[in-house]
């Protein structure tokens, strides 16, 4: 995967409970060139995102309701392997960032600004290019 | 007095102190922080869009999350039971059914709510707005979405109660549900609510001259708020 234009487009599933961090996501991620596969309102509703749509990566919130990323992530590992995760949290506290590096998931805090998770989203779909 | 290394009553006392302001800081900044991030966020992208739609989604966008942390502040405030945060006006004879239809529309209930309530309480109808929301909320968030609400006169007022069906929490939880912050620190890391929804509503309540309390009734949970009638 490059950054040349020539290749095909990263493609990203959003998965947060609050329609305005969607929103934003969506805007901000396609301004920076990625496709946005699809969003979701919870961790069931990511796990069928990813499944369908097989994007390159996954934006998961950690705290939704009905299943939050935390019980997403097992999940998704096992039917959508091929699908890189970022944890894309508002507060990480200790539990937070030991369970997330025990994961081996890149975990990165809500922000205004969103050039850090778009290196994040590159550098993982390079990888399983 | 040295006890001979055993912590004294007083050492404990700040220790606990230090325990609950921590976490304090710990929820509110988790509170604060999606909508502060959000507005940062459509402010830079607002710089950077070009067509009216997106502008205007951004916009909205922006006023919505400004709106959220006032409320937001506003409901700690009140929640820790500082005074001027409470809503101000003269009580007033309020209708409860049109309330709590249009409050559960907002909060995207499912269909099916059951309203019998021809009691009308006496209060500030902004507070009363506040404390159905709460309480409402609690009850899709935690609950089946199967909710009934009934309202009728007692004797010194007017009795609000919200039933739902789900997992019904254990005595201890009901017990403690309206304190504020009462979910551990690890269910607040890791599932969304803060626990202060039913303190708010509490002490909303209180200012009017009445309560909220929680509790069972065979397989449901309960909300029950007093008011005056």
């Amino acid at each position: 995967m490059s950054d040349d234009g020539s290749s095909e487009l990263i493609r990203v599933v959003i998965a947060d409970d609050e329609p305005d961090v969607r929103m934003l996501l969506r805007i901000q991620l396609q301004h920076e060139g990625f496709e946005i596969a699809g969003e979701a309102i919870d961790g069931h509703a990511a796990i069928e995102e990813c499944t369908t749509a097989k994007p390159h990566v996954v934006v998961l919130d950690l705290l939704m309701p009905r299943l939050n990323g935390f019980e997403a992530i097992p999940k998704l590992r096992r039917q959508c392997p091929e699908v890189a995760i970022i944890a894309y949290t508002a507060v990480a506290g200790d539990f937070v960032r030991k369970e997330m590096a025990r994961l081996r998931i890149p975990l990165l805090l809500k922000s205004g600004n969103v050039n850090a998770l778009a290196a994040q989203i590159r550098e993982l779909a390079l990888r399983s290019a | 007095m040295d006890t001979g290394g055993e912590p004294t009553d007083a050492a404990r006392a700040l220790a606990d102190v230090d325990a609950i302001r921590r976490r304090v800081v710990n929820v509110v900044g988790h509170a604060l922080r999606t909508p502060v991030t959000t507005v940062a966020g459509m402010a830079a992208a607002l710089e950077s869009a070009t067509d009216d739609d997106t502008r205007s989604m951004l916009i909205a966008g922006l006023s919505r999350n400004a709106d959220r942390v006032e409320s937001l502040l506003d409901e700690l405030l009140v929640a820790a039971g500082v005074s001027t945060a409470l809503p101000v006006g003269e009580p007033e004879r309020v209708a409860v059914e049109p309330i709590v239809r249009d409050t559960w529309q907002s909060l995207e209930g499912p269909d099916g709510l059951a309203v019998d309530a021809p009691a009308a309480p006496f209060v500030r109808a902004r507070a009363f707005e506040r404390i159905v929301r709460m309480i409402l909320d609690n009850a899709l968030k935690y609950g089946d979405g199967n909710v009934a609400v009934r309202a009728e006169a007692i004797a010194n007022g007017v009795r609000l109660e919200v039933e739902s069906s789900g997992p019904v929490p254990s005595d201890e939880e009901l017990a403690h549900a309206c304190e504020l912050l009462y979910r551990g620190e690890q269910a607040v890391m890791t599932s969304p609510g803060l626990g202060i929804g039913l303190a708010v509503a509490r002490e909303l309540a209180r200012a009017e001259g009445g309560d909220v309390t929680l509790g069972r009734r065979g397989d449901n949970v309960v909300a029950t708020v007093d008011l005056p009638g």
